[in-house]
């Protein structure tokens, strides 16, 4: 592993980062001057959708049964069917608050689900309005995919993906293609696909992870509202342990339970949602990302699954065979550090920023979820604490 | 104070429950989510009040005691001398100030924060090597005592996957504070 120079070497760099990202974390400090915001009215959402849709073209058709789905502080979620003469679909539309708890990109969502269509289950993009000319915001409609998120018995999880267990028999047949999902996302040939919103971090080796620490830091320093010197300490850590990418490959980003569906029935997954995060970069931060605490259901016998499907060696020696790739502990401890900090900025910054704003249709479900952002923190903390040993 | 806090707390919680939530358009999600997070939410702060100008008076403690001993071993340059400086007269400046408003106490944190903030971002710049190795064992010391106060303070929303290991309000006060241990 390469260390740099702190703040003073080639990778104190702050503003060197996507350029697409730091486009959008520009617009956020504009748009979210607009508040407060409130929530949209079934009225108010059948008219932005009827100019969207006429905007794309179509003339002839009806929006019937608009619902607005619970959840989902992220992005403003809605259900409606869409009949066009004899035919009849129901859609699913994603739209921006005007803060919440990340910052994203719905043309490179929409470049996502096309690139990996027919590769991996996923709802098809139907219409997009990625500059919010129609919609008032950036949003982006898709096709509706049946399935759940949870084993059908298991109804008191309030956050998906937080606290959700699997039996030894829901194990069996969601882990295998757990692993190959992931497979996929990590061989796909980004250098050949139409990702026009993307860029690869290709400069120097320790790009794919400065992007990152400068994405992060950025993010915690345009929305903290109390200072916390967990997070500034963490920074420079960050900072100072950049490690080397070698490959870089389609990083999903949020590949965790709650983020694919599957039938019921069969456990067949039929789609892998929230693409929103997803960029180029080191395949150790998705692993990373994957392993946190919080994403693990109730430990069994003094076991702890990850995602509550498998336990951490399981997962990284199954990933391992069936990718061909080796884990660099070390790498790992600093995106499982970066990943902490990551959720630890979404709450305790960019999700308090969004409630104290009064910015998002969600404010008391963010006020409510903030507060695990010290979970996050102490993680990280500990994180950092034992990478001294490794 | 008659009646007080909790008592209000509890009737709001007791209509939410027994009148408003039961009247909601079943095919509302969101509605239902939103009056069962103002339960969730009415709960927590019934349980955090009474001992919120503790809590806040104990985090005001143990940031002083980050500052002071930051200050002890900050070595460096001209940034981060300036910053141990500047960190100087904010701890001076609290420890003037007595008293008042929980919001006055959670002002002289913050400031303390930032200062040691800047401190840290100096010593990125042009402190010694060993401070900082040395500070970066002093914050995360003091991040994981603080962070797990954080924790307790919020264990009512079950959210925390070590949840039934944090200790009760009574007993988080109860515990020595940071640099005491």
């Amino acid at each position: 592993m390469q260390v740099s120079d702190g703040r003073t070497g080639q990778h104190a760099r702050f503003d060197d980062m996507e350029p697409r990202v730091k486009q959008l974390l520009d617009e956020k400090l504009i748009r979210r001057e607009k508040g407060p915001y409130r929530s949209l009215s079934d009225t108010e959402v059948n008219a932005k959708l009827d100019r969207l849709l006429r905007a794309s073209g179509l003339s002839d058709f009806r929006i019937e049964s608009i619902s607005r789905l619970a959840g989902g502080a992220s992005k403003e979620q809605f259900i409606f069917t869409l009949v066009t003469g004899a035919k009849s679909e129901k859609l699913v539309l994603r739209m921006d608050p005007l803060e919440g708890v990340v910052e994203t990109c719905r043309y490179r969502e929409a470049e996502l689900l096309q690139a990996f269509h027919g590769l991996l289950p996923l709802p098809e993009v139907r219409f997009i309005d990625g500059e919010g000319a129609h919609l008032g915001q950036p949003g982006v409609i898709t096709s509706f995919v049946s399935g759940v998120t949870k084993p059908p018995a298991q109804s008191k999880v309030v956050v998906s993906g937080v606290g959700t267990s699997f039996t030894p028999e829901w194990r069996a047949k969601l882990v295998p293609q757990f692993i190959e999902s992931l497979r996929q996302i990590h061989a796909f040939d980004w250098r050949k696909a139409s990702l026009p919103h993307f860029q690869a971090p290709t400069a120097h080796r320790e790009q794919a992870a400065l992007w990152q620490v400068n994405w992060w830091t950025r993010v915690w320093n345009d929305d903290h509202i109390p200072a916390y010197p967990l997070f500034t300490t963490g920074e420079r850590w960050l900072r100072e342990h950049l490690p080397s990418c070698d490959e870089l490959v389609v990083i999903h980003a949020d590949y965790r339970t709650g983020n694919f569906m599957f039938d019921p029935e069969t456990g067949k997954f039929t789609a892998i949602l929230d693409w929103e995060l997803a960029h180029i970069g080191d395949f150790h931060e998705e692993l990373a990302w994957t392993l946190q605490r919080l994403f693990a259901g109730e430990p069994e016998g003094g076991k702890s699954y990850i995602c509550g499907l498998m336990t951490k060696e399981d997962f990284l020696a199954q990933y391992q065979a069936a990718t061909g790739r080796k884990v660099n502990p070390r790498t790992l401890a600093f995106y499982e550090a970066l990943g902490a900090y990551k959720c630890a900025t979404q709450l305790l910054g960019s999700s308090l920023a969004a409630a104290v704003r009064q910015n998002n249709h969600q404010d008391l479900l963010l006020t409510w979820l903030v507060p695990l952002g010290h979970t996050f923190l102490a993680d990280m903390a500990r994180v950092i604490k034992a990478e001294k040993n490794l | 104070m008659t009646p007080d806090i909790d008592v209000r707390l509890q009737s709001v919680i007791k209509a939410i429950e027994q009148v408003i939530l039961p009247a909601l358009d079943p095919n509302n999600p969101l509605a239902r989510e939103q009056a069962a997070l103002a339960i969730g939410h009415l709960h927590m702060i019934r349980g955090q009040w009474p001992y919120m100008a503790d809590y806040m008076a104990i985090c005001l403690t143990d940031i002083v005691k980050l500052g002071a001993d930051l200050l002890k071993v900050a070595d460096g340059g001209l940034a981060t001398r300036d910053a141990a400086d500047a960190l100087n007269l904010t701890l001076d400046k609290a420890g003037k100030e007595k008293g008042g408003p929980t919001t006055a106490i959670s002002q002289r944190r913050d400031a303390i924060a930032v200062a040691v903030d800047d401190l840290i971002n100096a010593s990125a710049v042009d402190g010694s090597k060993s401070f900082r190795d040395v500070s970066e064992n002093i914050v995360l010391d003091y991040g994981i005592h603080q962070t797990s106060r954080d924790r307790a303070w919020f264990k009512a929303s079950g959210l925390d996957p070590d949840c039934a290991k944090l200790p009760s309000h009574s007993d988080l006060l109860a515990a020595p504070s940071h640099h005491t241990n």
